[in-house]
């Protein structure tokens, strides 16, 4: 069965302990655009095994603080660990294969590859054979494309693409595309996963399908991360709600009580800050 | 057509065509042969230039350099050291890639239109090269007295050294399909693709990148060094930048990203080269007018490739009869953007793929 590796993948030494210490923490991340603080010494842990959503208005910071975890965009100060690792200095290829895996929104299918097939990019992560092995199709090499096969294989079962494992990606509608590029980071086998508004532009039988596929992960231990919009899905989902506003952290807690957040209405409905 | 059918049938066409391809000299004519040994030179460099732009975005007009590279280390260890010719006929692939991997650690920071103009200017260094250092190369005058390519006892001349000319070109094209369908083949895929999801997928973009620019430069390298054995004699006037030009007509032609368009782009081009210049030379015509007509043709190609047909010829006549689409052609869903004045700011953007800085800030505005 699918479940987050408790080993932490190459380049970290550190074996991941469940529970004794966050998945992810964000420590002071300040990062500005000329004289724009887009984030804003924001602080936080995301407990593994948590959903954790992100929200705020529009121009909140949001995405900007998305990318720095990611690594697409270099903070100005502060630290960012996955795990025990300080993953601040390192690009984006290299905390995705220390287990950070990231779905943007548009996240653009890999064209001459069927389902499976993008699928098997995500597995890229953890496997090593390159041009020369691949190449040669050395016995090694072979088992570790039946190994990323089967991976592959039960991600596209996780998210329920099974049965269209052999069609070409490309050619799938947009919530599907959705859902593959779950499967792909999936394959991956993140210990952390970050979303960026995984249900924007989905109709309600998407979104709902889309909120299955989130519990499931849950309950399978996954660390989620979601960039989020849409309100009803953040209060059907998450277990704790983190709201960014002007690239400040302004409230943190789960959804029941954030909604009534005095500070979280006044940031949406755009009046003073109380 | 079930799985296990269509891939047996996909088998058999290929194997039957590099039969056919390796042993079609014997039943050509002298002048023939040599054009065939040109259209296979030709393909080797074409199959390397489709998957560097297919797959990694990258436009070279630079690969005619590497040719050049190729033949001058072949000829001039061969020549000048007495090498045995087939090691230096090894080696020339091999010093190419050395050479485009130097050069390629700061050259693939550059995109689109920067980095075609680069590698047009490293053609254009290296031919200065030639003629500067002629105490080795022969400078204008060229390099004479190039022995034999000697295999075992025999020196293979004729058909039989268009036989092992197109050996290469199959065995390139078996190297090129097996890199296709590896795991380094799927993330090359997916970084011309998306290099920001390819790059959040773990694939380290920029390496992978330096690494197909290597081996498309081995392969030319390695047709440089078949052309060598080929006239016993090089000279610069062989790789004048239309060469260049040329090999990146013949993927506009093939397609990007695709191992039979390519082959099937060399041949097409190699054949209108010669008849271009059979028009050009005949009585009447005005000196200039082979290179002339080559240099207006091919100009013409590009441009009406790249404005209505931007995934390639070959792939856009497929796409018409529905019948012939090789399927490695469906790797590039179109011709990489080339960037426009204006969108420098993007290209500076996607630069940030090559690890953590603040130029892609256009994805950060909430």
């Amino acid at each position: 069965m699918l479940r987050p590796p408790f080993r932490a993948p190459e380049n970290s030494r550190i074996v991941v302990q469940m529970g004794s210490q966050p998945a992810l923490s964000v420590d002071g991340v300040v990062k500005s655009f000329g004289a724009v603080h887009a984030v804003d010494e924001a602080t936080f842990d995301v407990e593994v095994g948590s959903l954790t959503c992100l929200i705020g208005p529009n121009g909140a910071g949001k995405s900007t603080l998305l990318n720095c975890v990611a690594g697409f965009l270099r903070h100005d100060s502060g630290r960012i660990l996955l795990g025990a690792d300080d993953v601040s200095p390192w690009p984006s290829d290299r905390r995705a294969r220390a287990g950070l895996a990231t779905v943007f929104q548009t996240a653009t299918p890999v064209g001459g590859l069927d389902v499976l097939g993008n699928a098997m990019v995500g597995c890229h992560a953890w496997t090593r054979h390159g041009f020369a092995t691949g190449i040669l199709r050395t016995p090694g090499q072979r088992r570790e494309e039946k190994e990323i096969r089967e991976a592959a294989d039960e991600a596209l079962e996780l998210v329920g693409l099974g049965p269209l494992a052999h069609r070409s990606a490309t050619t799938l509608p947009f919530g599907q595309l959705r859902l593959l590029a779950i499967a792909r980071v999936l394959a991956q086998r993140p210990r952390v996963l970050l979303l960026d508004e995984p249900v924007a532009g989905l109709r309600a039988a998407e979104k709902a399908r889309m909120r299955e596929v989130f519990l499931d992960l849950k309950a399978r231990g996954f660390t989620q991360i979601l960039v989020e919009h849409d309100m009803q899905f953040v209060g059907a989902v998450a277990d704790r709600v983190l709201v960014l506003d002007r690239g400040k952290l302004i409230a943190d807690g789960p959804p029941s009580v954030i909604r009534h957040d005095a500070r979280v209405i006044a940031a949406y409905l755009g009046t003073a800050t109380v | 057509m079930n799985a296990v059918a269509l891939r047996r049938t996909g088998r058999t066409l290929p194997i039957a065509a590099a039969v056919v391809l390796i042993l079609l000299p014997w039943e050509l004519s002298l002048a023939n042969q040599s054009l065939y040994v040109q259209m296979g030179q030709y393909a080797i460099v074409a199959v390397g230039l489709s998957l560097l732009m297919g797959f990694a975005g990258q436009v070279s007009f630079g690969q005619g350099a590497f040719y050049l590279v190729g033949a001058y280390v072949a000829g001039v260890l061969a020549t000048r050291y007495h090498w045995p010719t087939l090691a230096t006929l090894a080696l020339a692939p091999v010093a190419t890639a050395a050479v485009a991997w130097v050069i390629g650690l700061p050259l693939l920071r550059l995109r689109g239109h920067y980095l075609a103009f680069a590698t047009l200017a490293v053609h254009l260094i290296v031919l200065s090269l030639v003629f500067t250092w002629s105490g080795v190369t022969g400078g204008e005058i060229g390099l004479i007295g190039i022995p034999a390519l000697k295999i075992g006892s025999s020196h293979p001349a004729g058909a039989t050294y268009a036989a092992i000319v197109w050996a290469a070109v199959v065995a390139v094209a078996l190297v090129s399909l097996a890199l296709v369908g590896s795991r380094a083949g799927r993330a090359l895929r997916a970084i011309a693709a998306s290099e920001r999801d390819a790059a959040a997928t773990g694939i380290a973009v920029g390496a992978y990148k330096l690494r197909l620019f290597v081996l498309s430069a081995g392969y030319a390298g390695l047709a440089g060094g078949l052309f060598t054995y080929q006239l016993h004699y090089l000279s610069p006037d062989s790789f004048a930048v239309i060469l260049s030009v040329q090999f990146v007509v013949m993927i506009a032609i093939g397609g990007m990203g695709s191992v039979y368009g390519a082959v099937f782009g060399a041949i097409a081009v190699t054949l209108l080269r010669h008849e271009l210049s059979v028009l050009g030379t005949r009585p009447g015509m005005p000196l200039q007018a082979p290179k002339v007509l080559a240099i207006g043709v091919f100009g013409l190609i590009l441009t009406v490739v790249v404005l209505f047909f931007p995934r390639g010829l070959l792939p856009a006549l497929g796409d018409l009869t529905g019948r012939f689409r090789p399927q490695v052609a469906e790797i590039a869903p179109a011709l990489p953007p080339m960037p426009v004045p204006g969108e420098a700011e993007r290209a500076a953007e996607l630069e940030s793929l090559r690890g953590p800085t603040d130029a892609a800030t256009r994805e950060a505005g909430d």
